[in-house]
């Protein structure tokens, strides 16, 4: 040990690496924790771009969802829905994912709509005359190729008065 | 003796840039530049599709809750008339120095903005939005309400449809924002926020629209559901946690609700679209209203000031 280092010295090497490794797992952290909310940006992006205009002559709701999926993917959403409101439905995918279907079920699980019955409708339109709550169920096709993609699959709920 | 590291510094360094220099050749096209040819495949395009980065297919729960804008339009339809005395004055904004604070008055200004905007009050509409901008200028969301947005705005002053879709789009591109800048949970306290104001607007006008408005305010059992599952869905921070744990009043208040089972039908209507009706009955007992009036008005008065 060098007798002119003062103590506080001894370890200043082992010291500085530990930080350093500890600034290296960060930034590694912080990278990998950023890889899905990018995705999830240019999913938004996506959204703005391509999805919206459905919603012309209907008031947005501000929360709306977006995600990306894959082949064989499902997603669900419940949601409240006014009595005496008129709303409009979307489902927004990007078309690598094939025909997204949808339907809108009860509390009680009764279907009330199928996109697929509906000549594989993106979007549909309803009044509500009771409050209640509905179920969104989304299905993203299954594929057998073997190179598969995933993309862009956003809900979309808009109302008029 | 003199320690020898087994790395270098240097080596250190460019292991931990690493990561970070290809997550920004990843990310960095954004809309406004062309895309780079690569011979490897493109992890996610700005079109929103790429290869998949995962095999095991899954279930994706969506969250959401109606707006406060839907809120105000059940208010406005029962009849009811626009009293400004129950909004939150746009003077007490310099308040909130917090930002989980912040969050929470602007999803309160966001429901006094719906509400005066649904009863065509432009005058004070914009009077909120102002407050709405300088808000969301101390979270550092200020791009979002920007010149173009105000004179927008301004411009449609007189034209009540194109001001909700302002402030529609408002709150949308706010809501984004938070999510984008990694403060999720700021955006749960903004959709809390403007819950307790649009449900606490309800409250106030019973006396105008008795029958209506207890039917509708009882009935805000359901989207309560929804935005406490919206809410509890995102990271939960200490500020988060101690807003939801707030609001145990509230939903120990719309416990009470009473819910009969009754049958839902769908008809099919003649443009293509369909008629939801029938459905649960959900109604409250007036000392359930006069609970949950006097547990929204508690924590509203917590809340803010």
């Amino acid at each position: 040990m060098n007798p002119k280092m003062p103590p506080t010295m001894t370890s200043s090497f082992p010291l500085r690496s530990s930080r350093v490794w500890t600034l290296a797992l960060g930034l590694v952290l912080v990278a990998v924790a950023s890889l899905p909310q990018t995705a999830s940006a240019q999913c938004r992006a996506f959204t703005k771009k391509n999805c919206l205009p459905i919603m012309d002559g209907y008031t947005l709701n501000e929360n709306y969802n977006s995600a990306i999926l894959i082949p064989g993917d499902q997603a669900e959403l419940l949601l409240t829905f006014l009595g005496g409101t008129n709303y409009r439905l979307a489902i927004c995918s990007h078309p690598v994912l094939g025909d997204v279907q949808f339907e809108i079920l009860d509390a009680k699980g009764k279907t009330l709509f199928n996109s697929a019955k509906a000549g594989g409708a993106d979007k549909v339109d309803f009044r509500v005359q009771t409050t209640q709550q509905l179920r969104v169920n989304i299905q993203v096709p299954a594929t057998k190729s073997a190179i598969q993609h995933e993309g862009c699959v956003s809900i979309l709920i808009g109302t008029k008065n | 003796m003199q320690h020898k590291p087994l790395l270098s510094l240097r080596t250190l360094w460019l292991a931990a840039l690493l990561p970070v220099i290809g997550m920004g050749l990843l990310t960095g096209c954004g809309d406004d530049q062309p895309a780079q040819p690569t011979t490897e495949a493109p992890a996610f395009d700005p079109e929103g599709m790429g290869d998949a980065s995962r095999t095991n297919t899954i279930k994706q729960i969506f969250y959401a809750a109606p707006s406060p804008m839907e809120t105000a339009a059940l208010v406005q339809r029962s009849g009811a008339q626009f009293e400004k005395k129950h909004m939150h004055p746009t003077a007490s904004r310099t308040r909130y120095t917090t930002s989980d604070r912040q969050a929470v008055a602007l999803g309160v200004y966001g429901a006094d903005l719906s509400y005066a905007t649904i009863f065509e009050e432009n005058s004070v509409s914009l009077e909120y939005l102002t407050a709405v901008k300088e808000l969301s200028k101390s979270l550092g969301i200020s791009d979002v309400l920007n010149d173009e947005v105000m004179a927008r705005a301004e411009a449609n002053r007189g034209d009540r449809e194109a001001l909700v879709q302002v402030v529609s789009e408002t709150f949308t591109s706010l809501n984004e924002a938070l999510k984008e800048n990694g403060m999720e949970d700021l955006s749960a306290m903004l959709v809390l926020g403007g819950w307790v104001e649009g449900v606490y607007l309800a409250t106030q006008h019973v006396s105008q629209a008795p029958t209506e408005l207890k039917a509708r305010i009882a009935e805000q059992k359901l989207t309560l559901d929804d935005v406490m599952r919206l809410c509890r869905s995102y990271e939960p921070t200490p500020e988060l946690k101690a807003l939801l744990a707030s609001m145990a009043p509230v939903e120990a208040a719309f416990a009470q609700v009473q819910v009969t089972e009754a049958e839902g039908f769908a008809e099919q209507s003649a443009d293509g679209g369909f008629v939801v009706g029938g459905g649960d009955e959900i109604t409250a007992s007036d000392a359930t209203l006069k609970a949950i009036t006097t547990a929204i008005q508690n924590v509203r008065t917590q809340w803010v000031k």
